[in-house]
């Protein structure tokens, strides 16, 4: 019989402790969720504490290159990761709904403990809760992460100068068309790019002064620009033919109308950095196996501030808008 | 008696020779005193016997210059100095507010022609020939009032001879802010793309002709810009500007010698003739002659030639040896024009062979205004040179309003009281330096204007750029979001001052609609000239893909199939990528986004045509619908009109099975796009009988860009009027969505009073 989740299983009583014991302990074990206390005590080396936290839903759960599980620990890391830190510890709160298949959620936790094992990262606290079926979906997640920063250099939103060059460690856009392929229905060769990027941030930031740093997750690309554009006053401008984005990727673009610059990345991180140390920064970016495809991909321009643009082989240049969330015909 | 006066004269009465006319009649009439240019128009002041006042009062309105436009004249009693023995013209001084009408750029006169033609003259052939009567205005105006130290001529000084002419109220001359002489004034300079210079002065005209007879491309500064001039009858120049310019299929526009060699080309109604050589001088469309040899590359998709005839000194010594030349703006698509000399270089390097460049600044960026003319009256499609930016009554009109227009085609506009003064015409806000320009453009109406914004007023679409504006700007302001159709609307009430009740027929690409849905065919019913209720609309229908629905045509006809569950979408859009065709058929049902618009109607009839399935240019799909159309065809399709409740919806699904049983029987697609229009119209007719019928309305307004076509339009016309029912469409407001800025302004003063 398959089994499935049930109510009893966030009641806290016996099912409550089966789960614990034969999932999250079994594969998430470590010397603080042994404590088995209501919360795990931690030192920290270090001075500055890096606390960040992330929900995850996400539709379909399992995606070529990831599932939410993936999704949940990197997405925390990263967090942490693009804020100069080192990640050590996540908390996990599962928010289960009424009749998923017990086999599902353990692929999900195995894959928890496979991510979390890859950052080197340890899941010291967690929490599981069971809605009524209808009223989830399927399974929310989230984490929340504890890093320490051992580095003198900080990068900030608000530190891109005239004249930095933008770096990034890859293709953009591969996790947002690996979701829209698989709700779309589209085949072709789609895969999340969902990766911890502390080891790759690590072996750059101790070694160079980098101004600003962001994962470029949700709104992709040009969300995370238009932050950077606006919190530091200045103009972005970015090379279209510099960019890495997969012809695939392009495509699938074209059929739906989408800007690619908008599409989510779950692997991807964007450095500014001085510019004479820009070719340096790729160099080593570029030893890393997560950044092999590693590109300058733009400019910080003192003027327009406050605004991205991408400029074409021919000249045009293009705003690229903060993304609206909706697709909205603008043409008159 | 004696008596004194002041005289104010508002209206447009600077920098056309105003003073000099008020100089010599107060001479006539032995009168004493002055006049000067203020910000309220003129001031004068004049003492004299009260008989020869009055006359002289007479003789302002009765007399005045050809270019003056009298919007008021206040005479206040003074008492009688004596101090006066003669009448003179003083210097121009900064007092009071007041209405600020700020002359537009003007075309060469007569006069100066025949100077420049005159090998005795010393202006002969001198490109820059202008007097009070023409020359640039708004170009070259850094600040009012308008005196030339506030001109980009200030870097001129004016030689003995022009200084003469300038000072004597008696010379034509007198007080021509630009006038200048090959002794003192700007000069033209030749050169190739590595800025070498190649030619100065009077050599620069005749080798420019060779180079273009040799079938290069060269940028040639203007008059608020540039343009890029090449061979009209050369099909390899034509088609290597195209290339060059990344322009597949947008037509070019035409400067043609003079309205003889025009009438070789295009016909040419009284009305055309009349709009092409009024002082607005702009691009005029009219319909291609078979005879012409104006290679067809120059406007492949359609019936009509954009022609303009020369309207600076230069244009004329230049087509001396042509019959006509493209003149298109000189930019990247979608850029606005450029006409900076530093950057012009930078810009075309990949575009223009060769640069003729003049020392005299252009300080405001003008295209050409682009006019069509229908039933005897001028139809403006761009709102640019000659035109911007000449200010609009609209009585009870408040100071204080910035309405920020439209997205694409776009201006915006100030108001001041009882005016609205509407900006030239800006250019996709998406792209960078047409952004740009369009917020400098604010900022220079601001300044100009000695403007200060109390209300905001702009588009209800939370992803036009003006909505970010708003946030970032103009938060503090008291803000007023105006649906776009109903701004459209208002802009014809405001234009054409409307009373109510009318009708508003708002045929559209898309506009933000006030359910959240994307309107574009919508009808309006009012009993105030402000408060519209959309009476009824076309029938929903869902829009694939944003913006990318607008490029493909064939996907809003793939909607259209899919509302009559007809999948024939294979059989007619071969030139498809399957897969593509496939995901958008599968998405079509999980679409959220929902259409009532008639521009994405003609699309989808154009795809299904086999038109067009993918455009280059914006509307291009209806244009090609347009042409085909047989104008003489009598049928027309189904529809129905559902009237359960309010909003009516017309249900064109009737149309849709209609127009493919047509194409199944192989009927002509001249046939079907002529049946198709007559169904538009009859739409337009059947809700028009209807309101008529339930209101009593017969004023119908149409507007929106779907009106531009001009199948659309005279048919339209002809059945409202045979219902006894009153068409009305704007005049010297675009139809388009360059003129919703004036609507926002109209409502917005309305509806934000409290
Ligand atoms: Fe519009
Ligand atoms: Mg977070
Ligand atoms: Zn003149
Ligand atoms: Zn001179």
């Amino acid at each position: 019989m398959m089994e499935i989740v049930t109510l009893a299983h966030g009641a806290g009583g016996r099912l409550t402790e089966r789960l614990i014991e034969n999932l999250f302990k079994k594969y998430l074990n470590n010397e603080y969720l042994q404590q088995g206390d209501d919360g795990a005590v931690l030192s920290l080396p270090g001075t500055k504490v890096v606390f960040s936290t992330d929900s995850f839903v996400v539709n379909p759960l399992f995606f070529p290159g990831g599932d939410i599980g993936k999704l949940a620990v990197y997405g925390t890391v990263n967090d942490l990761a693009v804020m100069g830190a080192e990640p050590l510890f996540l908390s996990l709160g599962l928010i289960l709904e009424e009749g998923l298949e017990l086999s599902e959620l353990e692929k999900i936790i195995q894959s928890i403990a496979q991510a979390a094992e890859k950052a080197g990262v340890k899941i010291v606290t967690g929490d599981t809760k069971v809605v009524e079926k209808g009223k989830g979906d399927k399974i929310y997640i989230n984490t929340a992460g504890l890093g320490i920063i051992n580095t003198p250099n900080n990068p900030s939103g608000k530190k891109a100068r005239p004249g930095d060059k933008i770096l990034v460690n890859g293709y953009l856009g591969d996790h947002g068309a690996a979701i829209l392929a698989v709700r779309e229905n589209i085949p072709g060769d789609f895969t999340s790019d969902c990766a911890p990027l502390n080891e790759l941030v690590k072996s750059i930031i101790h070694e160079y002064p980098v101004h600003a740093m962001r994962d470029p997750s949700r709104g992709g690309l040009a969300a995370t620009l238009n932050e950077i554009a606006k919190q530091s006053n200045v103009g972005i401008e970015l090379w279209e033919e510099k960019v890495p984005i997969r012809p695939q990727v392009k495509t699938l673009c074209g059929y739906l109308g989408l800007d690619v610059y908008a599409l989510a990345n779950e692997g991807k991180v964007i450095m500014i950095v001085p510019p004479e140390i820009a070719e340096k920064a790729l160099e080593k970016i570029k030893a890393h196996p997560l950044g092999k495809d590693a590109a300058i991909i733009g400019e910080v321009k003192e003027a327009p501030a406050g605004l991205v643009y991408v400029k074409n082989r021919i000249g045009g240049e293009r705003i690229i808008n903060m993304p609206l969330g909706e697709n909205l015909p603008r043409i008159c | 008696m004696k008596v004194a006066k002041k005289i104010v004269v508002s209206g447009l009465v600077q920098g056309i020779g105003f003073r000099p006319f008020i100089w010599r009649i107060a001479r006539k009439w032995e009168i004493k005193g002055w006049v000067k240019n203020s910000l309220a128009g003129v001031e004068i002041l004049a003492e004299g016997e009260e008989e020869n006042v009055n006359k002289f009062l007479a003789a302002i309105k009765k007399e005045k210059p050809p270019l003056a436009v009298i919007e008021k004249i206040s005479v206040i009693p003074l008492n009688l100095s004596g101090n006066f023995e003669t009448f003179e013209i003083i210097e121009s001084q900064r007092d009071r507010k007041g209405v600020l009408i700020v002359p537009a750029d003007l075309p060469v006169c007569g006069d100066c022609l025949q100077e420049l033609r005159d090998s005795s003259d010393r202006r002969y052939q001198y490109p820059f020939i202008n007097c009070t009567n023409c020359g640039p205005r708004y170009t070259i105006i850094e600040k009012l009032p308008y005196d030339r130290p506030h001109t980009s001529m200030k870097i001129f000084p004016l030689c003995p001879e022009c200084a003469k002419e300038y000072r004597n109220p008696e010379d034509r001359r007198f007080h021509a802010e630009p006038v200048a002489c090959p002794a003192c004034g700007p000069r033209l300079f030749l050169y190739d793309k590595e800025k070498n210079l190649l030619a100065k002065d009077g050599e620069v005209i005749h080798k420019t002709q060779e180079l273009l007879k040799k079938g290069f491309i060269v940028a040639l500064k203007g008059l608020g810009g540039y343009h890029l001039a090449a061979d009209p009858f050369n099909v390899k120049t034509v088609l290597l500007l195209r290339q060059r310019k990344h322009r597949e299929a947008k037509p070019f526009a035409l400067m043609v010698k003079n309205l003889t060699v025009a009438k070789k080309h295009v016909y040419i109604s009284k009305a055309e003739e009349k709009l092409l050589t009024s002082n607005v001088c702009p691009i005029v469309l009219c319909r291609k002659k078979k005879s012409s040899k104006i290679v067809k590359e120059v406007s492949p998709d359609n019936d009509y030639l954009g022609i303009m005839l020369p309207y600076t000194p230069f244009h004329y010594l230049l087509l001396e040896h042509f019959e006509a030349l493209i003149m298109t703006s000189a930019n990247l698509s979608e850029e606005p024009i450029v006409y900076q000399d530093d950057e012009v270089f930078l810009k075309l390097k990949d575009i223009a062979d060769f640069f003729v460049v003049n020392n005299r600044p252009i300080l405001r960026p003008v295209d050409d205004s682009v006019a069509m003319v229908y039933k005897k009256s001028p139809v403006i499609l761009r709102r640019a040179r000659g035109l911007a930016p000449l200010p609009l009554k609209v009585r009870g009109m408040k100071e204080g309003i910035l309405a920020l227009g439209g997205q694409l085609k776009n201006s915006f506009a100030i108001t001041k009281d009882n005016y609205v003064y509407l900006s030239q015409y800006f250019g996709d806000l998406d792209n960078l330096p047409s952004r740009l320009a369009y917020m400098k453009g604010i900022d220079d109406f601001c300044r100009f204007f000695e403007f200060t914004p109390q209300i905001v007023a702009y588009d209800l679409h939370p992803g036009y750029f003006s909505s970010e504006l708003v946030e970032e700007k103009y938060s503090k302001l008291k803000k007023c979001p105006i649906q776009h159709h109903k701004a459209h609307l208002a802009a014809v009430v405001a234009e054409k001052r409307i009373k109510a009740p009318f009708m508003g027929v708002i045929f559209d690409g898309t506009g933000y609609g006030e359910d959240g849905m994307i309107w574009g065919g919508e009808f309006f019913v009012a009993f105030t000239p402000e408060d519209y209720q959309r009476i009824a609309h076309l029938k929903y229908f869902p829009l694939l893909d944003g913006d990318e629905a607008i490029k493909k045509p064939w996907k809003s006809a793939l909607s259209l199939l899919n509302e009559v569950q007809v999948d024939v979408a294979n059989l007619i859009f071969q030139d498809i990528e399957r897969m593509e065709l496939e995901f958008a058929q599968k998405r079509l049902a999980k679409q959220k986004i929902f259409t009532s618009s008639v521009g994405r109607l003609f699309d989808g009839i154009s795809a299904l045509l086999g038109l067009k399935t993918t455009i280059s240019y914006e509307g291009q799909a209806a244009i090609l619908l347009e042409t085909i159309a047989d104008r003489s065809e009598r049928g027309c399709y189904d529809f129905t009109i559902l009237q359960e409740k309010i909003p009516y919806e017309i249900d064109f699904r009737p149309l849709l099975l209609d127009v493919l049983a047509d194409l199944k029987k192989g009927v002509n697609k001249k046939v079907i796009s002529g049946k198709f229009h007559n169904t538009i119209v009859e739409m337009i007719a059947g809700l028009g009988k209807i309101v008529n019928k339930q209101y009593g309305i017969q004023k119908v307004i149409l507007a929106g860009g779907v009106f531009q076509n001009r199948v659309l339009l005279e048919k339209t016309f002809i059945s409202l009027k045979r219902l006894g029912l009153k068409p009305i469409i704007p005049s010297y407001i675009p139809i388009n969505d360059q003129g919703i800025a004036l609507g926002q302004a109209y409502l917005a003063n309305k509806l934000c009073e409290e």
